[in-house]
């Protein structure tokens, strides 16, 4: 920010981008290969990560309440991650872009920030949306490294948000632990990690379904805008241990059920 | 002129106590220093810390650094970002440990773009030998990681319980103070604010039934309450998605952002057990698991183990139950 004061701008001006995420199922089985790599492409649902879908949320709400002109999506990852930009639109995004990089999870948060981080440069946006955490990956780091990258402040875990366009600035809570409150103004532009809970998703409505499905996803080249390469080599995988020792019931529903009073009723539980 | 290596742990604080979590921590970078020889210093960023910068130098033994300034009295991205920064320049290589937290995860990646560093957060573990590995958790808790920093500096957040807080120290460290000269530029603090949830009670129960996402809507929560009922001092629990999706108050949230629970029997219906989860509750007496998925992360934290649908099991388990009273 270069100690200015911030740029006040007319509302209804402000440029809103939201990075996105196409994550895989966590409830789907994961597959550990023989030689420790894991099996992540085949049979398993994908969808748009959990967290960004508040992100989104909370672009078009200040785009409905008139203080946002446009809301942009973006995401880095293959093409089948197209999907995650087209449900962005599908809930109201202007336009989305999807920035042909395999992202695969064992690249680390440097390559992805830098990408989403010159694709921000280049759109001049005053606020940069994402969800806090990506399920598959939980690095939590991506939105951060962006907003660092840029140069800009950012907070993470925001559980409420307020844009006041004219004084160029963002008064957000962030969530810390016991469910207490960080407040702060930051100085546009800035970016926020949004954390579930900040408002409830939008479903997509016919008529967007219907208009996104006609708009094409723009594709970007990642060598546009510079690669950084990763920082942290993945030098193996196993599956985590117990904490405990864990008793699986075995039998039918109402044998399971006999079982469980059973134990509970040995250790004075019930 | 730039030194050598560091080991440095960025200490939290409240209320000009530091945390528990941070001496966890402590005790981590200690065993990394002691075998690759790096030296550790505690760094306190604040403003008047001096009394705890002792204690923590004494109980460790470590070396500790109050980073001081006006503008680090209360906790900021920006602030820590930049004075940590300015610190760690001195040095050409390092590894800057945080407590893994809501404050720790926000600044430590900003951190890493700094220096330029690695970025590994999450760590739960680490291995040393040919250079030193960190371990952390993916994929809800199905996987295990192991990543090696690649840069001169490596930036991690370690979660809690990844070192008992144990030192066997020959004596206090030194402690010096550092005024730092940051400005906040593009940050106004504002204060923090109480939880708005209502208070629950929970916290006092002996027997918590939990619902997660699984259980599938509010209209099946009343199988939940029903299995509270059949126990005494029972109360009903949450994750954070019931909350968020208005399925439960927030004060029945479990969790890092919610409430820390340890009741003697803990039962958790439709809960994948997220790492964010378990820090609310792994500290319960004994723990049963219902989940439909078998590699769900929440069976590798329970006691006994029921891969079944709740909608099937929660009517029969209830059944059970009351048959038994019965007769
Ligand atoms: C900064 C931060 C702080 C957070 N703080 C908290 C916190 O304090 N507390 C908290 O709980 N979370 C917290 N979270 C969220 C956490 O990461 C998880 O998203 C959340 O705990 C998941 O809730 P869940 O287990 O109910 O849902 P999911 O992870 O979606 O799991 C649902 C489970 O239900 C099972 N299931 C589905 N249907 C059925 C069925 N019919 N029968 C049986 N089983 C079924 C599935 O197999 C799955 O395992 C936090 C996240 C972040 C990023």
């Amino acid at each position: 920010m270069d100690g200015k004061k911030p740029q006040g701008r007319a509302a209804g001006r402000i440029k809103v981008l939201v990075c996105i995420k196409q994550v895989r199922d966590p409830e789907a089985p994961l597959v550990l290969r023989e030689d420790g790599s894991v099996d992540l492409e085949s049979g398993a649902s994908r969808f748009m990560n959990r967290f960004d879908e508040f992100a989104i949320e909370e672009a078009l709400g200040m785009k409905d309440a008139g203080l946002a002109e446009c809301v942009h999506a973006v995401t880095v990852g293959p093409e089948r991650s197209g999907q995650a930009i087209r449900r962005a639109m599908e809930m109201g995004a202007d336009s989305g872009t999807r920035i042909d990089f395999p992202g695969d999870f064992s690249s680390g948060p440097w390559p992805v920030s830098g990408l989403l981080a010159g694709f921000a440069r280049k759109g001049s946006y005053d606020l940069i949306l994402t969800g806090v955490i990506s399920e598959d990956d939980m690095q939590g780091a991506v939105g951060q490294m962006t907003a660092e990258i840029l140069g800009i402040p950012c907070a993470a875990s925001v559980v409420l948000a307020e844009l006041d366009p004219g004084k160029g600035t963002l008064y957000v809570e962030r969530e810390i632990e016991s469910g207490r409150r960080e407040c702060l103004e930051l100085a546009l532009p800035a970016l926020i990690a949004v954390q579930s809970g900040i408002n409830r998703p939008r479903y997509p409505s016919l008529s967007n379904v219907l208009r996104a499905g006609k708009e094409k996803i723009n594709t970007a080249d990642p060598e546009e805008f510079g690669i950084i390469p990763a920082r942290e080599i993945l030098v193996g995988m196993n599956r985590p241990g117990s904490t405990r020792d864990p008793v699986f019931l075995d039998g039918r529903t109402r044998e399971k059920a006999a079982r469980l009073w059973d134990i509970l009723h040995e250790r004075s539980l019930i | 002129m730039k030194t050598g290596g560091i080991i440095a742990v960025v200490a939290e604080h409240e209320d000009g106590k530091i945390n528990r979590h941070t001496l966890e921590v402590t005790a981590f970078a200690l065993m990394a220093g002691a075998s690759s020889g790096m030296r550790t210093v505690v760094i306190i960023p604040g403003n008047g810390m001096t009394e705890a910068g002792r204690l923590i130098s004494e109980e460790s033994g470590a070396d500790v650094v109050l980073l001081e300034s006006p503008h680090l009295e209360n906790y900021t991205s920006e602030g820590y970002k930049a004075a940590l920064h300015e610190f760690l320049m001195e040095y050409v290589s390092g590894i800057v440990m945080v407590p893994h937290t809501q404050r720790g995860s926000e600044y430590a990646p900003g951190l890493a773009v700094r220096l330029g560093a690695a970025c590994i957060t999450g760590v739960n573990g680490m291995k040393s030998g040919n250079g030193m590995v960190f371990t952390r958790q993916a994929f809800n808790g199905k996987l295990e990681m192991q990543f090696r920093p690649a840069a001169d500096f490596a930036v991690i957040t370690v979660m809690p319980g990844a070192a008992k807080p144990e030192f066997c120290s020959s004596g206090p460290g030194s402690v010096a103070a550092v005024s730092s000269d940051i400005e906040l530029k593009a940050t106004r603090y504002l204060g923090v604010k109480k939880s708005g949830a209502e208070d629950s009670g929970i916290e006092n129960a002996d027997v918590i039934v939990s619902a997660g996402r699984g259980i599938g809507g509010v209209e099946n929560i009343g199988l939940i309450t029903g299995l509270a009922g059949l126990f005494d001092r029972s109360a009903v629990g949450c994750s954070r998605i019931v909350c968020d999706r208005g399925w439960m108050e927030y004060g029945r949230q479990i969790g890092i952002t919610g409430k820390t629970v340890s009741p003697k029997l803990y039962i958790a219906c439709g809960i994948s057990g997220a790492v964010q989860h378990l820090a609310g509750m792994s500290g319960s007496g004994f723990i049963v698991a219902v989940n439909r998925d078998p590699e769900a992360p929440i069976f590798k934290h329970s006691d006994v183990c029921v891969v079944e649908d709740l909608n099937g099991f929660l009517p029969e388990f209830i059944e059970e139950i009351r048959k038994r009273r019965a007769g």
